[in-house]
């Protein structure tokens, strides 16, 4: 047992659900958030990860269910200013005062945050150099998002909520973000971002949890994840039955011929003995890419 | 910080309307022998019109005519009108342009965040409707006319503690609606209507006692001779109550809202 699982969440949900109207963009969404941890944030367009980053940071109302961030509770108006005190978000469209100035809007922020990190702020404009007598609405977008970054990170936070970091950041630009998230969950900061880019997610993250539908269909250590998630292929000369492999623990199953690839989400010891039992000609077990993982969950719903 | 927030926001339309009221006082202190020409010229070729009950004493008297033009006519349209556009604004309308979730991120409650815009915007409308008390005893300097800089100060309170209500209710209608036309269509609804109940009593020294219970313009322009015993107290405080009740229906509102 690691030390983070001693550790009380950073973020717990229960039950948290958002209807708007007849449609449930989150349903009874039961989330834990280790301290410390790097998690990624994973679902499709429309799944409800920007409603439940929303929910969690007090923006939206949930329908239902409740939340907690360091203890507090994210629906009590006083409680939910602490956590904006220690918790930094930073917006999918990254949305920023277009009226300000790129200095305005640094010291603007600056002055909520006693804590602010002038030695992250630096380090941050070293690596992207921002115009700072340019107001808002003329930055590129790569830039609106360097500066929301850096408007979030220089907090000093103690967990960063982040809805899609990367968007609009060039190849190199990327890089580096993930080299200063690296860095701040080193220094204890717990990070909680979404993202589409697999990669990024599967090089920092040492949690994930996939959403789909509003539902949470995955929610593990990246770790656990990988050793439990295999793709089995057998072959079976005379052919098989899919149900015939309709045990616990397998969640999909694609025929090619004589071969059958089974995607297997735990349970792996009894589903190979099984399969034993059926006499294939070929059993191969091979780890799985976040990647796959992520399709095949979506995949097999 | 957030008051400064607030007033880069709003700065532009408190310009403009700052411009825009002292370009009127100025206009019409300066357009006074004109006028005093044009209304002996009317009246000596209509002797059997019926003279309103104000037209002598604006002819004789300048305070009196400033009081009839500019704060009885004219700068309470005006300042009405950029209390309207002032009072478009607030955490609804920041979701609309996409930045309430930035907003939100920072660690104030939203009622916090409703009442300072609130503020901010009370002291710009208070700022307006004292641009007057500068502007016209200047310009009167400047037309060889005389007129007290506390006379224009206290029509010029009179005006925006009055008129507060007007921003208060787009304020309201903006804290509930995403359009930011609607708070404008409404409030300006609001006061054309009291406006066509009470206009043709403008022209009247007495008005019905319902009709004045509810005229906002006539608590707004003030008495024609303004002192501590005609001073507007009683109205004034319905009017602020009324503002401040509002006020606080949009802070609830806010409060309440999924800002996006």
């Amino acid at each position: 047992m690691t030390m983070t699982t001693l550790l009380p969440p950073a973020i717990q949900t229960w039950e948290l659900t958002k209807r708007f109207g007849h449609i449930v963009a989150v349903r009874r969404l039961n989330l834990s958030v280790p301290l410390g941890s790097i998690s990624g944030f994973l679902g499709q367009n429309g799944a409800g990860k920007s409603t439940t980053l929303k929910m969690l940071m007090g923006a939206v109302r949930p329908s239902h269910g409740s939340g907690q961030i360091f203890g507090l509770s994210m629906e009590d108006p006083v409680q939910s200013v602490e956590i904006r005190k220690r918790v930094a978000f930073v917006g999918e469209e990254k949305p920023l005062y277009d009226y300000m100035t790129v200095e305005q809007i640094i010291g603007f922020t600056k002055s909520f945050f006693p804590r602010w990190r002038s030695d992250l702020e630096q380090r941050f404009l070293r690596e992207f150099p921002l115009p700072f007598d340019r107001k808002i609405k003329k930055l590129s977008k790569g830039m609106r998002t360097q500066l929301a970054l850096l408007l979030g990170i220089a907090r000093g936070p103690e967990m960063l909520v982040l809805d899609e970091p990367s968007e609009g950041l060039d190849p190199l630009a990327i890089e580096i973000l993930l080299q200063l998230l690296k860095d701040l969950a080193a220094d204890g900061t717990t990070i909680l971002f979404s993202s589409h880019q697999l990669a990024d997610v599967e090089e920092i993250a040492d949690h994930v949890f996939i959403i789909d539908r509003g539902e949470l269909v995955v929610g593990s250590s990246v770790d656990r994840l990988k050793n439990e998630c295999r793709r089995i292929e057998a072959v079976f000369e005379n052919g098989l039955q899919e149900k015939e492999l309709a045990i616990e623990g397998v969640k999909g199953i694609q025929a090619e011929g004589k071969m059958l690839s089974l995607f297997v989400s735990h349970n792996l010891d009894r589903i190979l003995e099984h399969i034993r039992t059926l006499r294939p000609t070929k059993v191969e077990v091979m780890p799985m890419s976040l990647r796959e993982i992520f399709l095949q969950n979506l995949k097999v719903r | 910080m957030l008051w400064y927030k607030s007033w880069l926001e709003t700065r532009l339309r408190f310009f403009v309307g700052a411009g825009a009221m002292a370009a009127l006082c100025a206009f019409y202190v300066f357009f006074r022998p004109i006028a005093v020409t044009r209304w002996n010229e009317f009246l000596r070729l209509h002797p059997d019109w019926h003279r309103p009950w104000w037209i002598n004493r604006a002819i004789n008297e300048y305070p009196f005519y400033i009081w009839r033009i500019l704060f009885d006519d004219y700068l309470h349209f005006l300042w009405a009108i950029f209390a309207v556009l002032i009072g478009v604004g607030g955490l609804t309308q920041e979701s609309v342009k996409g930045h309430a979730q930035f907003t939100l991120s920072l660690p104030q409650s939203r009622k916090r965040l409703a009442w300072t815009h609130a503020a901010v915007c009370c002291i710009e409308l208070i700022g307006l409707g004292l641009i007057p008390a500068v502007t016209i005893p200047f310009f009167s300097a400047c037309a060889h006319e005389t007129y007290s800089v506390s006379e224009a100060a206290c029509r010029g309170l009179v005006l925006s503690a009055g008129g507060l209500v007007i921003f208060s209710l787009t304020f309201a209608v903006s804290s509930i609606s995403r359009s930011a036309n609607v708070p404008i269509i409404v409030s300006a609804t609001a006061i054309v209507s009291l406006a066509s109940l009470t206009g043709p009593y403008e022209n009247e020294l007495k008005e019905p006692a319902v009709f004045r219970a509810i005229d906002l313009f006539r608590l707004i322009s003030g008495p024609p001779d303004l002192d501590w015993h005609t001073f507007p107290w009683l109205g004034l405080l319905v009017s602020l109550t009324l503002a401040f009740l509002l006020a606080c229906f949009a802070a609830r509102a806010i409060d309440n809202r999924d800002c996006w």
